[in-house]
């Protein structure tokens, strides 16, 4: 009897809790059916659809068009030279962001968690750029790139540079400089965070079996923030055609078309773009997608099998 | 003394060239910094030819003339309508504070449901999430643009908050942690003396979590009162500072405000407030937040 009216209560309790939790994650979880599920359901469908403008009488509206728009992004990747340009540009601006912005967000970091000198002054100024938004700092760089350092150059040494962000030569490498230079906050934020967390035991065996601060730094302490670094080098993959390198608050809609990332064509397209070109937006995202879902888990994949072990 | 000596001599001469590092690069932001605020004051000739030095004549009228002409003329039903900053300030308001204080919200009633109850949609949702971090998918704006059209969200703050109230993202982790790392005897002694789900979520849970909710929070409003890219898509006639500063830097073609000088003093002018607000508030960002769970 008493096990009885126990059970009953427990059931009762349960069927409460799953009253109450139904209620929190009913409107969550409708808002991401909405615009997570239902916006990119829609994606898959505009990519074979074509927008028939409508005349006097029927109004406009899209219509199947099977791989219409996937044969133009083909067409286009062999006559236009657009897309590769693209591809070569998001690529290269993720490998070399991977290599100088990660290698140094890790010293750097490393300093920071070490509490070496001045590291809380450090860290204040690394996550300054973090909090300063992009039109400003971008406008501040350009300006100072385009008109200052030309100037201060030709006075010392008397060669004649040209506006930094603006010439053919020097556009790329001074932008990728620029995302390198004002992108550190996030990563200094995770890394120092994880890499305090590393008990100072483990360093201290580590120093008494001889080790420096090189020799601690790559055997034991990335190995124990590996999970930390391999969110961030996943998460680069998942975004490596998303980026636009910042290419919208340099240029607006006016980049230079050698300069253009996906990242940066597609949030030009949403801009510019009327109802008739959505579709070949989206056949592009779909495209996009579906290079980078396996790229993203393979890259993974890599990681979690071939990564630094704790042991 | 002896001790003193040794500390100095087995200083890694790896930390003397990361220490010179830093020092090298904190003085490269701040040179552009100070270089543009300089500039403010220039007059649009004085520019062309002096592009380094400090200003011969401190325009100080520079400021003044940015806030008469800082607006964007939208289109209207009685003809042209200029926004200007006061409108864009509250609009400001409005988008960055509501998004920030929304969304965080969601993210820690979302976190709350998963962490602290054993249900299998508590496991879904978890799911969801890393799912939602580690899967790219490229190029849905043309879609999300046409949903919000099709749903009347466009150019309302209503809509934005609505599609900004999301919980995927690194934050529902934060709370999820966080929220996992109390111990289950709190809630159970509110239980005991007949308190409901709601009066320990809201009595007992989140005081405990304030301090991550306010850092979170935080995060989100700095990240909303610079983000321009959203209201230029899906407000464009309900613009922000940070669209208005866009639309004054790339789009404004006015004669009087045409210069360098002019665009570097409204730059200037829209990144006091954020600093400030850092400065104030830079031992709450900076010491919180790690992405397993928030240090307390």
């Amino acid at each position: 009897m008493i096990n009885g009216s126990k059970q009953k209560r427990v059931l009762s309790k349960r069927r409460k809790d799953m009253i109450f939790v139904a209620c929190l994650v009913f409107v969550p979880l409708m808002q991401y059916f909405v615009f997570y599920i239902c916006v990119n359901f829609n994606s898959i469908l505009l990519a074979f659809q074509q927008y028939n403008i409508g005349d006097g009488e029927t109004p406009g509206r899209y219509v199947f068009a099977g791989f219409v728009n996937f044969k133009k992004i083909y067409d286009e990747f062999i006559s236009d030279g657009l897309i590769l340009s693209c591809v070569k540009n998001s690529l290269m601006f993720y490998l070399i962001n991977l290599v100088v912005g990660t290698g140094l967000g890790l010293t750097f970091s490393y300093y920071i968690a070490r509490k070496r000198f001045a590291s809380k002054l450090f860290k204040l100024i690394l996550f300054m750029p973090s909090i300063i938004s992009s039109i400003v700092l971008v406008t501040l760089f350009k300006y100072f790139a385009n008109y200052a350092v030309p100037q201060i150059i030709n006075n010392t040494f008397g060669t004649n540079v040209k506006a930094l962000i603006s010439t053919r030569q020097t556009a790329f490498g001074s932008i990728v400089f620029y995302n390198i230079w004002a992108g550190f906050g996030t990563a200094i934020l995770l890394y120092s965070g994880a890499m305090s967390n590393v008990s100072e035991s483990v360093i201290e065996a580590a120093k008494i079996d001889g080790a420096g601060p090189v020799r601690e730094f790559i055997h034991v302490v990335l190995p124990l923030i590996f999970p930390t670094f391999k969110t961030f080098i996943v998460n680069g993959v998942a975004i490596v055609f998303a980026s636009d390198m910042c290419l919208f608050s340099f240029f607006g809609t006016d980049a230079e078309r050698y300069l253009w990332t996906f990242g940066y064509y597609l949030l030009r397209g949403a801009r510019l773009a009327s109802l008739s070109e959505y579709p070949y937006l989206a056949a592009i995202g779909v495209v996009l997608t579906m290079v980078c879902v396996p790229l993203t888990f393979s890259v993974r994949y890599l990681l979690t099998k071939y990564g630094p072990s704790i042991d | 003394m002896k001790k003193e000596k040794s500390k100095i001599i087995n200083i890694s001469p790896l930390w003397i060239v990361l220490g010179i590092l830093l020092l090298i690069y904190s003085v490269s932001l701040f040179v552009p910094i100070v270089w543009g605020f300089l500039t403010s004051f220039k007059g649009k000739l004085e520019f062309v030819r002096n592009k380094f030095g400090l200003p011969e004549e401190w325009m100080f009228s520079n400021y003044s003339t940015v806030l008469k002409y800082f607006f964007i003329p939208l289109d209207a039903a009685h003809g042209l309508r200029k926004v200007y900053i006061g409108e864009m300030l509250i609009n400001s308001i409005f988008y960055a504070v509501g998004s920030a204080l929304l969304q965080a919200l969601v993210q820690f009633v979302t976190a709350y449901a998963a962490a602290r109850f054993n249900f299998k949609i508590g496991k879904i949702i978890y799911t969801i999430v890393i799912l939602g971090m580690i899967i790219p998918i490229v190029g849905s704006e043309p879609s999300a643009l046409a949903i919000a059209d099709a749903l009347n969200l466009r150019d309302k703050i209503i809509g934005i908050y609505v599609m900004k109230s999301y919980f995927l993202g690194m934050y529902f982790l934060v709370f999820y942690e966080t929220l996992r790392a109390f111990p289950k005897d709190f809630a159970e002694a509110a239980y005991i003396d007949g308190a409901g789900n709601f009066t320990v979520m809201i009595k007992i849970m989140a005081p405990l979590s304030a301090t991550t909710y306010f850092t979170i929070a935080l995060l989100l409003f700095v990240q909303f009162w610079n983000d321009y890219t959203t209201p230029m898509l899906y407000m464009p006639n309900v613009p922000t500072l940070a669209y208005g500063l866009y639309y004054f830097v790339d789009l404004s073609r006015i004669n009087e405000v045409n210069s360098q000088p002019m665009r570097l003093a409204a730059c200037i002018m829209m990144v006091i407030p954020t600093l400030a607000l850092f400065l104030a508030f830079h031992n709450k960002l900076l010491s919180n937040v790690t992405i397993g769970g928030v240090k307390e």
